[in-house]
């Protein structure tokens, strides 16, 4: 991490009318730890959210909320205030570092809160605070009624906070000049659809919270409508549209025993699937029309519903009574698709089948663009489209054949990068499953494990199913979930290039995989030769 | 599958008039290259019919008359196809797809038959799936006890595979590389060359040398397992699985049943060999190009596949074992087995450590070396991958870099990069619809997962319950055993050919019944208007 001090020069607060002088006073120039900074803070914001619903409810755990609050706000502050964001964030390495640092800090900030209320010992909390942060919801807090609202409220915020991304909110606020922000934008929301939905990437973040928070009150709102407190709605509403799955009872949303609960939390999963700038598109045009013409949220609408049809129908016949298993089947497949792993009933129970099913289903995802998980429908859709178009290829072998979502064909580099991603992801997943196994987890607990994870999900297969938890696992197996979780959240390369020592020389430019490309990409890369070409 | 026969071919100017019978008997009649292919597969299969009778006429003597009546049948089918049949000068590519699903389809038929005339099983449908496991060089057997079968039988069902190793050789590596299907092309055994030609005489001076050398290391097996201490009957059989990549056994605890560390060590040789790139093999023959072995990085993976991966397994699974000569025998045999996708096993990998397993499956998938008769996604195809994720990783940060992938020094177009990346995509999606379809009829959930990769990779054991020694597909229901047949069959001829001849072959049938219908009704319509006017 490179930390220049340079002189800048600010405007010193002189009194009104008179002329103000320039002082000149050192700082830190660092994109990644003012953006590190604030997302502490917004860290901060979650523990103060819990501290007040700790004060409303009378609980006892105040004192540990308030010093999280105060310490990781005056943290936060101090960074965020004593350094300045330079020029540009250093292209997509620097983006990379930053979003790696920010994400490394608040995950280990994140985790304070419990260790300061003695709820978890700290490899714990590091595992609770990123399992809520990545939207994951593997939970090793047990159990988890005992705990006060507050930090029960804590917990749920930083899902909330994590699902639409600390930095997505720091470009929302920082005022980036040039590339950076954009960089940093797809490096924490990467993915082929990070599509900006006007031209300030600023102010495309300002509106993605904007939806996002308006999905949420629009989810406290029909979860009011089911019968839920208060407390329960806004918690809910946050991990459901989150897509993260932490819920405040030991039986997570089977607690409610409510099919009205289940499906207005269906509604709630459902809405943080969808891709946002759908919604926007959707209201901007004022036409509803926009959701069934886009070709991804169509294939989404047929996997759930053919998937909740196949597994009621096994169920059924494996002795399920046919209501419950269209109900159980349909609020676990849009929870698992969704990557948000409120859990209703034990799958690990099922037909073998439906397990499998829902492996995939924790696979694929949603749609791009939303606070879901794992490889996500339009990757899924490509990487299917290619492997047909080489059958067709095979029978044509001089054919043109363009991979199509909806009417416009994808440019062939967009189609690389996705099958890049994907064959990424699954090795990554292989090799996950092996290591898991390793350390002695069975095929179908590892597999589940990997799977949920890096997809985001939260609840595995096998020992780790809904109705268990991850203490199960041991300290290094944990140790791998952390990394996973991570990974998964950030999409794999941010991190990874981040963390080895391959990303470290990559980054510099200095790669001796493109000996070709290697004059072309210093001055793409490093920031100085593209301050002198201003 | 261009030109079927449609109709007689035009008589020759100065043919004097043939008998209608001289007519229809005459050689090469129909121009039909699928034909010839298929009967010659029936002479292959007649051919080992006698073969197994003339073995069992000399051992015990069982079952030699029923396999003389197939042979004297399958030589009659076969003949008559091959002399009715010609094959053009030039063929389409996609004829070789069809060529393939036809040929594989009549071999399983005829093996199918050929159990049913031994009655081998009591049920046809175990029959078939003996049949494609066999053809497909798969190692999920539903002989219960292989002991109690006729010498001739064994002799048979080994040969099928032999058969099936042999066929997948030359499809795979000869003829989908000249046609540039498949992505296996930068072996050394592969070629490139535009034409779709496939009588050209590069493809097949390369089909007769495969053969050849086929043939060759099938011999050095049988020495091998001589040497090892095996019988003649023994040593034939098992090597003509073990270099097949097939994995059927005479015994049904496999290589265990030898209780034979010789016997274990040459099994191990055999497996290796096996699995490894018949040109690379070649190149170890002569002192000129010895050298040269070492700059293959399939192979260095290969050899790192198998030594590491037997060390991996030895560390994970030392709790129980114990750091042994044995146990570091029986991990480097299991994982020879596996990543040559054999399927021979010395008291398998049920009681390991869970990390072994599912080591060993990881392995299965990835398989066995171009240029082989082994299974699998194939070496080659793997380091590709990595080569290509590493290049994605670079272009994370310069989305700009123009960087080829490469496969040791060799640079891999982008093409077949695209090929490769598609084959494995639909790898994944075949196990995976598979997992599902074999756990929705009645499979547990690892048996599935598991059972469905094995069966792509040709390999035949897997974990859980297929696991050998725990049953193998034996303990499936019939239905899910079932749906393995399409995924050994697919995973064998490469997918993508499968699909594409299945839907040639359909469609040119379905277009010969319209013809014929046609036809039919025109001769009814000209027979009604004379009688209408």
């Amino acid at each position: 991490m490179t930390v220049r001090r340079v002189t800048v020069r600010r405007v010193a607060g002189g009194r009104p009318g008179r002329s103000t002088p320039f002082v000149v006073e050192r700082r830190v120039l660092s994109a990644s730890l003012h953006v590190a900074g604030l997302s502490i803070l917004a860290i901060a914001g979650a523990a103060a959210a819990g501290l007040v619903v700790e004060l409303l409810y009378r609980d006892d755990q105040w004192p540990a909320l308030t010093v999280s609050t105060l310490g990781l706000g005056a943290l936060g502050a101090v960074l965020w205030r004593g350094t300045s964001l330079p020029d540009n964030a250093g292209g997509a390495g620097g983006a990379i570092r930053a979003v790696g640092v920010a994400w490394l800090t608040i995950s280990v900030a994140a985790a304070v809160p419990f260790v300061l209320a003695g709820v978890l010992r700290w490899d714990l909390a590091l595992f609770e605070s990123v399992s809520g942060l990545t939207g994951t919801g593997s939970t090793v807090l047990a159990p988890i009624e005992g705990n006060t609202h507050g930090i029960l409220f804590y917990r749920q915020m930083t899902q909330w906070v994590g699902g639409m991304g600390v930095v997505v909110l720091a470009v929302a606020i920082l005022p980036f000049l040039g590339i950076g922000g954009l960089e940093l934008f797809r490096a924490e929301s990467p993915g082929p659809t990070a599509d900006q939905l006007v031209p300030r990437v600023s102010q495309t973040a300002r509106r993605l919270w904007t939806i996002y928070c308006s999905l949420t009150a629009v989810s406290i709102v029909v979860l009011l409508a089911t019968g839920m407190g208060l407390y329960d709605a806004v918690s809910h509403a946050a991990t459901g549209v989150g897509t993260g799955g932490f819920s405040p009872y030991n039986d997570s949303i089977s607690h409610f025993d409510s099919a009205t609960v289940e499906a207005g939390i269906i509604v709630s999963m459902f809405l943080g699937a969808v891709k946002f700038p759908l919604f926007y598109a959707a209201l901007r045009r004022r036409d509803p029309g926009v959701f069934w013409r886009s070709s991804e949220f169509r294939f989404m609408v047929w996997i759930i519903v053919s998937a909740t049809a196949f597994i009621t129908v096994v169920n059924w016949r494996d002795g399920m009574a046919a209501g419950t298993a269209l109900r159980d089947a349909a609020f676990n497949v849009v929870s698992l698709m969704s990557s948000c792993g409120f859990g209703t009933a034990d799958f690990t129970q099922w037909v073998p089948a439906t397990q499998i099913v829902l492996l995939f289903l924790m696979v694929t995802g949603s749609m791009a663009g939303s606070t879901s998980g794992a490889v996500k429908l339009f990757r899924v859709q490509v990487v299917a489209k290619h492997a047909w178009r080489e059958v067709l290829r095979v029978r044509w072998p001089r054919g043109v054949f363009p991979i199509r979502l909806g009417r416009e064909p994808i440019p062939e580099d967009i189609v690389r990068s996705v099958l890049g991603y994907v064959m990424f992801y699954f090795v990554l997943a292989v090799a996950g499953i092996v290591v898991l196994s390793a350390l002695g987890a069975d095929l179908a607990t590892s597999a589940g494990s990997v799977v949920t994870a890096m997809g985001g999900v939260g609840p595995g297969l096998g020992e780790t199913g809904p109705a268990s938890n991850f203490l199960v696992f041991d300290g290094v197996q944990r140790g791998v979930m952390i990394a996973l979780m991570l990974l998964g959240r950030l999409e794999i390369f941010p991190l990874l290039l981040f963390l080895l020592p391959v990303g470290h020389r990559v980054r510099r430019g200095r790669t001796r995989f493109s000996p070709a490309a290697r004059t072309h990409d210093r001055v793409e890369s490093s920031g100085a030769t593209v301050r002198a070409r201003r | 599958m261009d030109r079927l026969p449609v109709g007689p071919a035009p008589a020759p100017l100065t043919a004097r008039p043939a008998s209608p019978v001289a007519r229809l008997v005459r050689a090469g009649r129909w121009e039909s290259p699928v034909g010839f292919f298929a009967g010659a597969a029936v002479l292959m299969c007649a051919l080992l019919a006698v073969t197994a009778a003339g073995v069992g006429l000399i051992t015990d003597g069982r079952h030699t008359g029923s396999l003389m009546v197939a042979g004297l049948l399958w030589t009659l089918a076969g003949g008559a196809l091959t002399h009715q049949c010609s094959v053009p000068q030039r063929m389409r590519a996609t004829t070789a797809f069809v060529g393939a699903f036809v040929a594989w389809t009549v071999m399983i038929t005829v093996s199918t038959a050929t159990y049913e005339l031994l009655g081998t099983f009591a049920h046809w449908d175990d029959s078939l799936f003996e049949s494609v496991a066999g053809f497909t060089t798969t190692a999920a057997t539903v002989v219960e006890n292989p002991e109690a079968l006729s010498r001739g039988t064994l002799f048979w069902r080994a040969g099928t595979q032999w058969i099936g190793g042999l066929g997948a050789l030359l499809f795979v590596v000869a003829v989908l590389p000249s046609i540039g299907v498949g992505g296996l092309d930068v072996t050394d055994a592969g070629q490139r060359h535009s034409g779709t030609s496939l009588r050209s005489r590069r493809t097949v001076q390369l089909l007769r040398r495969l053969t050849a050398l086929y043939a060759l290391l099938t011999t050095t097996g049988i020495a091998l397992y001589l040497l090892g201490g095996m019988g003649p009957f023994d040593a034939v059989t098992y090597a003509a699985t073990t270099i097949s990549t097939g994995g059927f056994a005479n015994h049904a605890g496999s290589f265990g049943h030898f209780r034979s560390t010789t016997v274990e060590w040459a099994g191990f040789g055999g497996m290796v060999l096996g699995g490894a790139n018949l040109a690379l093999l070649v190149r170890a023959l002569r002192p000129a190009t010895r050298k040269t072995l070492w700059r293959s990085s399939e192979l260095r993976a290969y050899l790192t596949v198998i030594f590491g991966g037997g060390l991996a397994v030895v560390a994970l699974t030392e709790s129980i074992d114990g750091l042994t000569h044995e146990s570091i025998r029986r991990s480097l045999f299991h994982v020879a087995s596996a990543a040559s996708t054999t399927g021979h096993f010395v008291g398998g990998w049920g009681a390991w450590e869970i990390g072994g397993q599912v080591l060993l499956l990881a392995i299965i998938g990835v398989g066995a070396m171009s240029g082989s008769a082994g299974g699998g996604f194939r070496l080659v195809r793997a380091l590709t991958l990595v080569g290509y994720l590493r290049r994605e990783l670079v272009l994370q940060i310069h989305p700009r870099a123009v960087t080829p992938v490469r496969v040791g020094r060799r640079i891999v177009s982008d093409a077949l990069v695209s090929r490769m990346i598609g084959y494995q995509a639909q790898y994944l999606i075949v196990a995976a619809s598979g997992a599902v379809v074999v756990a929705a009829l009645g499979g547990e959930l690892v048996t599935a997962m598991s059972g469905a990769i094995s069966a792509v990779a040709n390999m035949g054991p897997a974990l859980g319950d297929l696991a050998p020694g725990n049953g193998g597909v034996l303990g499936l229901p019939r239905p899910a055993r079932a749906a393995l047949m399409p995924l050994m069959l697919l995973g064998r001829l490469e997918i993508a050919p499968v699909l594409v001849g299945a839907a040639l072959a359909t469609s040119a049938v379905a277009r010969r019944v319209t013809n014929l219908r046609r036809r039919v009704d025109d001769a009814r319509s000209s027979a009604d208007r004379p009688s209408a006017g």
